[in-house]
């Protein structure tokens, strides 16, 4: 899977993030997203998602299902682990994935009521459950700790779907085994 | 603690009657509560009772319907909102009493009760649930737009769990409004057998104990009416797990 992002113009107000950028990003394996605080990882992942246009240009070869994991974890408070998966999906899928991110006995608590890194496994969970072909995840492993990261990565790299991944750790890329793209 | 707080008041009133001494302007504590009793014992009090919670609790229903879909609708168009908008403010601020007379002119004693309650609390249900609506989570809608979670979803599980708080603030306070000033409205109407016929009577005939048996009555009627709705509401508020009923 190719995605070409053609003449991509995007500004805030006065806020130039991107001005005439092209890019083909080839799916081979995963590819990590980099570059600093501010420099547009998040939002070149949003028009990628279609959560957000381009001021000019256009982006193809995306496909119709996207999964996005927010930067947020972005889950309903009042719900359980297991029904925010549910959200998205259906019961066996919500099961299996939070079983894979190590949180069985964790499913019918309420959100609420779980730690940093729980939730971010939840909208980990939840991104994989939903049925697509591109996964973007925009820092997945916030507030893991490396034992944690590595199994999450070990699950990544077993799904048969192309992830687009936005970190801040170069680690994360050589775990992951990806290619990089760096945004200036 | 509470019957230390009522015993003080008791007290007060008490003190408050020997001090005045004049039956037609504090009833003694004692005789309201030997009245109280004694209509405790008649079918009268609770045809009345009934007739009053019936018409008022018909506009409070009304209320929480109409409040409901027209906050819906102008959260949904600001054309809307701004047509309205100044019409909630004006029945806001407008007093009760205006209302009552103009409904005596415009229909029938027994619908001016149920008229005043719609109108008192249909802007605040309104009001309250537009709050609600306007004030979800913009990034949860965005995640389900993400996921093309079906509408219908959306509003079973993000917009509706969101809204439940000031659906309660609505019950609990309007049923507040719809209780006072649908009695209020009683006294001006005066419809056949209603609380509000009964204060009215009490005042023209100078029966001060009655009128003080009928206020106990009204403020016993209102507590009972917003610990039945407290009740309720926790009752759905459980049920209401994940935005549907289960």
């Amino acid at each position: 899977m190719t995605v070409t992002l053609k003449n991509i113009k995007k500004s805030y107000g006065d806020r130039i993030i991107f001005d005439n950028f092209n890019r083909e990003i080839v799916f081979d394996k995963p590819v990590v997203l980099m570059g600093e605080s501010g420099v547009g990882k998040t939002t070149l992942a949003r028009m990628i998602a279609g959560l957000e246009k381009s001021d000019f240009g256009e982006i193809l070869g995306v496909p119709e299902a996207v999964s996005f994991m927010f930067q947020e974890d972005r889950l309903l408070p009042w719900f359980s682990a297991r029904e925010n998966v549910e959200y998205v999906s259906d019961g066996k899928a919500a099961d299996y994935y939070l079983e894979r991110v190590l949180l069985c006995g964790e499913k019918d608590t309420l959100v609420s009521e779980l730690s940093g890194g729980m939730k971010r496994r939840v909208a980990l969970a939840r991104a994989l459950a939903y049925k697509s072909e591109l996964v973007i995840l925009d820092e997945p492993f916030k507030g893991l700790d490396i034992e944690l990261k590595k199994k999450m990565i070990a699950l990544i790299l077993e799904e048969k779907r192309q992830f687009l991944i936005i970190t801040h750790e170069a680690e994360d890329a050589v775990l992951l085994g990806a290619n990089v793209i760096n945004i200036q | 603690m509470g019957a230390i707080c009522a015993l003080f008041w008791l007290g007060v009133w008490t003190v408050l009657y020997f001090a005045v001494d004049r039956e037609v302007l504090i009833a003694s504590p004692l005789k309201v509560f030997m009245r109280l009793f004694e209509m405790l014992g008649e079918k009268q009090l609770y045809i009345k009772v009934a007739n009053s919670l019936l018409a008022i609790l018909k506009g409070y229903l009304s209320a929480l319907a109409v409040g409901t879909v027209l906050a819906v609708m102008t959260s949904k168009s600001e054309l809307l909102y701004s047509i309205f908008k100044p019409f909630m403010n004006v029945v806001r601020s407008t007093p009760v009493a205006s209302f009552i007379i103009l409904a005596l002119v415009w229909m029938n004693k027994r619908s001016v009760p149920v008229f005043t309650s719609f109108l008192m609390v249909m802007p605040i249900v309104w009001s309250n649930i537009s709050t609600g609506i306007n004030s979800t989570d913009k990034e949860l809608l965005e995640m389900s737009k993400a996921y093309k979670v079906p509408k219908r979803k959306i509003i079973s599980k993000v917009y509706v769990p969101s809204v439940m708080p000031e659906v309660y603030n609505s019950v609990t306070t309007g049923l507040g409004f719809a209780w006072k000033s649908g009695v209020a409205a009683e006294v001006l109407s005066t419809p056949l057998n209603s609380i509000g016929t009964e204060l009215y009577n009490s005042k023209v005939y100078l029966e001060t104990t009655d009128l003080f048996a009928w206020t106990a009555v009204i403020i016993i009627m209102s507590a009972v009416l917003e610990k039945a709705a407290v009740y309720l509401l926790g009752k759905l508020f459980n049920r209401y797990k994940g935005g549907e009923i289960k």
